[in-house]
């Protein structure tokens, strides 16, 4: 037996040897993997946002070019308003030479590029192939604290070429927009994600829909940032209260940490030692180990490098977010308005099409407004949609009449469009005081209206080609009148072309059916009409629906007397009465009592204003009550005043300021203006529905 | 703005009509005045009461520290919801008694 004893002891020994080897070279694996998904992970982030950035210089590029048509001379003023008018910082036009002919920054004007080594690299552009060229976010010449990025596009024949610049820092606005909506769904390896958060802040852009927790800032995730940004530094800390590696990337005035959790790593490794520890054969257990390695490795790279697929999903959020984040989404719109209530929605489909909706006042009275629909899908899409609704947006502000704004916008639009895109849309513009309405239909389907009767009508108008097929296309407009009760619904065919599990179409039928027992704003019931309707199955095209409620003017009621004590019952008298007639409830009629109690005796006591008028206006299709108050006294806005403590006893309590802090809380909006010697206070109350 | 007055022992129940207000609450706090005298528990009936503004709120808070100097209590009765939502708003349902 004793023969035995040394093999035994050797054996011993081989096996703790081949343990301490296993483990370290599954530690080594372990590393090198993670390290390989962290350099992915920062390089292929900085490939989708420099894609994305790209994207969009290169469009107003092309635009630019296809506007100027060759190298002119054109004044600073004008290159000003230029670069203004297409979001960046720099625009200049250099002729075959190199000699810069026009830019938005004087000090350039005259400049020739071959004397600055960084500029000199875009003559390039006038060799008559080279058709775009870009460099990366640097200093500039400019100011060395901003980093700007310019990409220049050649005129035609390399006669010149324009060339635009791009502040980093004004990239934050759309970075914050794109990106958290992107990463809440960006996977990292199994279990990693990726944190986006605000750098001044620390506020989160983004937060892993797999993590549901509630932080909500950059330091309660517990990711502590290093001394100083290294993209290649592995740090280890605690994110979640796991263990994890993670790399920090600082860009656009945002810091993203892509973060993986160290138990995906090393379970691989710690399973591979207990096989060995559990006494396998050894040479079993490295030959699955190796195995093991190079499928896991290829899986890897079968998920993670070549990944056609993911990359698509995320150009599909990209798109999706720049259609979404376009849109004006803040209900009630114009809460000031007592004349009308707009109300739109967009749901997306699985692919993106190019669907979109925009309202805004062209001036005072006339409030623009519209549907549209970009054919195609995907980021190409989305990116004509931002174009249609910016040339449309501004074209508007100028020209007021439709028609030739429609005719302008086409042209625009048509102007080397060589992706052969089109858009149908449907604009109009209301007059709030009358209810008359200015349209255009460029290919669209026709809208609906439901009278204050009950009565649906189509407005099938004039129907014009749609925008951006052919350049000189003439638009007419037709003239409409909603009366007060009226409501106008407009939407796009992804509503009438929803189809359910059998196929069939929601149709035209399904919609007047369902307008006539639609409560206002119309569309939420129209989308449940279709959910109902499509019994679960997927759409192919995006739905938006617009409706504009036209309530008429609002009744007004206005009183004027003398700033003295005794005055006040006829004002309050005068309102109670004015109330009254609004058939207003008693909560409310108490609120807006409360209200003129406490402003107009202010005002009587404080103000030395020599009268006092007193407004009430009531929209009877919102059921909102506004009440103002206006003093030719001294300028002061109650509004600055600073809350009383209310936490006081009775004992110690003073009373003073009191009833400021009762007309803030009580109304659902409160605002002070001083105009010209008065100072007007209005406060609005609505009926919740 | 006083309705009706009841007194029973050292309780007096008050009860007020229309809306404290500017107008009102000075007349109000002249009319409470005579009537404090020996009373150790006061009842305010607002059931009447459709709104109170800060001018009001005045008048109850100085009657209150009457008669917490005094070593008495105010109950503020039957306030309708304009009225306690006024009171929420303030701070005065902490100080208040309500009932």
């Amino acid at each position: 037996m004793k023969g035995w004893k040394p093999i035994i002891a050797t054996a011993a020994v081989l096996y703790a040897a081949l343990l301490a080897v296993t483990w370290e070279f599954g530690t080594r694996e372990a590393f090198r993997k993670m390290e390989n998904m962290l350099d992915y992970a920062v390089l292929d982030y900085k490939d989708t946002i420099n894609g994305a950035i790209d994207t969009m210089l290169l469009y107003a590029g092309e635009r630019l070019v296809l506007r100027l048509g060759e190298p002119q001379c054109r004044s600073s003023s004008y290159m000003k308003e230029l670069a203004a008018d297409i979001c960046m910082d720099e625009i200049n036009i250099v002729d075959k030479a190199g000699r810069i002919v026009a830019t938005s920054d004087e000090r350039l004007a005259g400049v020739s590029v071959l004397d600055r080594p960084a500029s000199a690299a875009f003559m390039v552009l006038t060799n008559g192939t080279t058709r775009t060229f870009s460099q990366p976010f640097r200093a500039g010449a400019h100011n060395p604290d901003v980093r700007r990025k310019y990409l220049g596009v050649a005129f035609p024949g390399g006669n010149g070429y324009v060339q635009i610049g791009l502040d980093e820092r004004h990239l934050s606005t759309m970075y914050a927009v794109m990106m958290g909506f992107i990463f809440d769904e960006w996977l990292l390896g199994e279990t990693g994600f990726f944190l986006c958060a605000d750098l001044e802040t620390g506020r989160l852009i983004s937060n892993p829909s797999r993590h549901r927790n509630e932080a909500r800032l950059m330091s309660e995730t517990g990711f502590v940032p290093p001394q100083k940004p290294d993209e290649r530094r592995t740090l280890c800390q605690r994110i979640f209260g796991e263990k994890s590696f993670c790399r920090e990337y600082v860009f656009a005035g945002h810091r993203l940490v892509a973060v993986l959790p160290a138990r995906e790593y090393f379970g691989s490794r710690n399973i591979l030692l207990a096989i060995v520890a559990g006494g396998l054969f050894v040479i079993l257990s490295l030959f699955s180990y190796f195995i093991g390695r190079i499928t896991a490795d290829s899986e890897h790279m079968k998920s993670f490098y070549s990944a056609e697929e993911e990359r698509q999903a995320k150009d599909l959020a990209m798109a999706r977010t720049i259609q979404t984040s376009a849109l004006p989404d803040v209900f009630p719109a114009y809460p000031d308005h007592f004349e009308f209530d707009i109300f739109a929605r967009m749901d997306t489909a699985r692919e993106v099409g190019g669907d979109f909706y925009d309202f805004f006042f062209v001036d005072a009275t006339h409030l623009a407004f519209l549907v549209a629909d970009v054919s195609g899908k995907g980021v190409p899409a989305a990116m004509f949609m931002m174009a249609a609704k910016t040339t449309i947006r501004s074209v508007a502000r100028t020209v007021s009449d439709p028609a030739e704004m429609m005719t302008l916008v086409n042209d625009r639009l048509s102007d080397g469009n060589d992706a052969e895109m089109f858009v149908t849309a449907w604009f109009g513009v209301l007059d709030v005081s009358s209810g008359a309405i200015v349209y255009v239909n460029a290919g669209h389907n026709p809208p609906l209206v439901r009278r204050a009767n009950g009565a649906i009508e189509w407005l099938k108008g004039t129907r014009g080609l749609v925008l951006a097929a052919m350049p000189g296309a003439k638009y007419k407009s037709v003239d409409f009148k909603l009366e007060a009760g009226d409501t106008l619904f407009l939407y796009t065919d992804g509503v009438t072309e929803a189809t359910n599990p059998k196929l069939e179409l929601f149709g035209e039928a399904r919609l007047l059916e369902t307008l006539a027992k639609a409560k206002r704003p119309f569309c939420g019931d129209v989308r449940a009409a279709v959910d109902m309707f499509a019994a679960g199955a997927e759409q192919a095209d995006d739905m938006t629906m617009l409706s504009l409620e036209y309530f008429g003017p609002p009744m007004v009621r206005e009183k004027t007397v003398r700033a003295a004590m005794d005055e006040m019952p006829a004002l309050s008298a005068f309102l109670d009465e004015a109330l009254a007639a609004t058939d207003c409830p008693p909560a409310i009629s108490a609120k807006m009592m409360v209200c003129l109690d406490e402003i107009a005796s202010n005002v009587v006591k404080f103000s030395g204003s020599p009268d006092i008028t007193m407004r009430l206006e009531y929209a009877k299709g919102l059921r909102s009550w506004r009440l103002t108050i206006v003093d030719s006294g001294t300028a002061w806005n109650p509004l600055t005043h600073v809350d009383p403590d209310i936490t006081l006893s009775a004992e110690e309590r003073p009373i003073g300021g009191l009833g400021i802090l009762m007309v803030k809380k009580m109304v659902d909006d409160v605002r002070y203006t001083r105009d010209g010697d008065s100072n007007v206070l209005s406060m609005r109350v609505s009926a919740k529905s | 703005m006083i309705t009706s007055k009841k007194q029973d022992g050292s309780t007096l129940t008050v009860s007020l009509d229309g809306r404290l207000d500017t107008l009102t609450a000075p007349q109000l706090e002249t009319d409470l005045e005579p009537l404090l005298g020996g009373i150790e528990s006061l009842v305010l009936d607002f059931g009447n009461i459709a709104y109170i503004s800060s001018a009001g709120l005045r008048v109850l808070l100085s009657t209150q520290k009457k008669m917490i100097a005094a070593g008495g209590t105010l109950t503020i009765a039957n306030a309708v919801p304009a009225v306690r939502e006024v009171f929420d708003i303030t701070g005065f349902s902490d100080i208040l008694t309500l009932a």
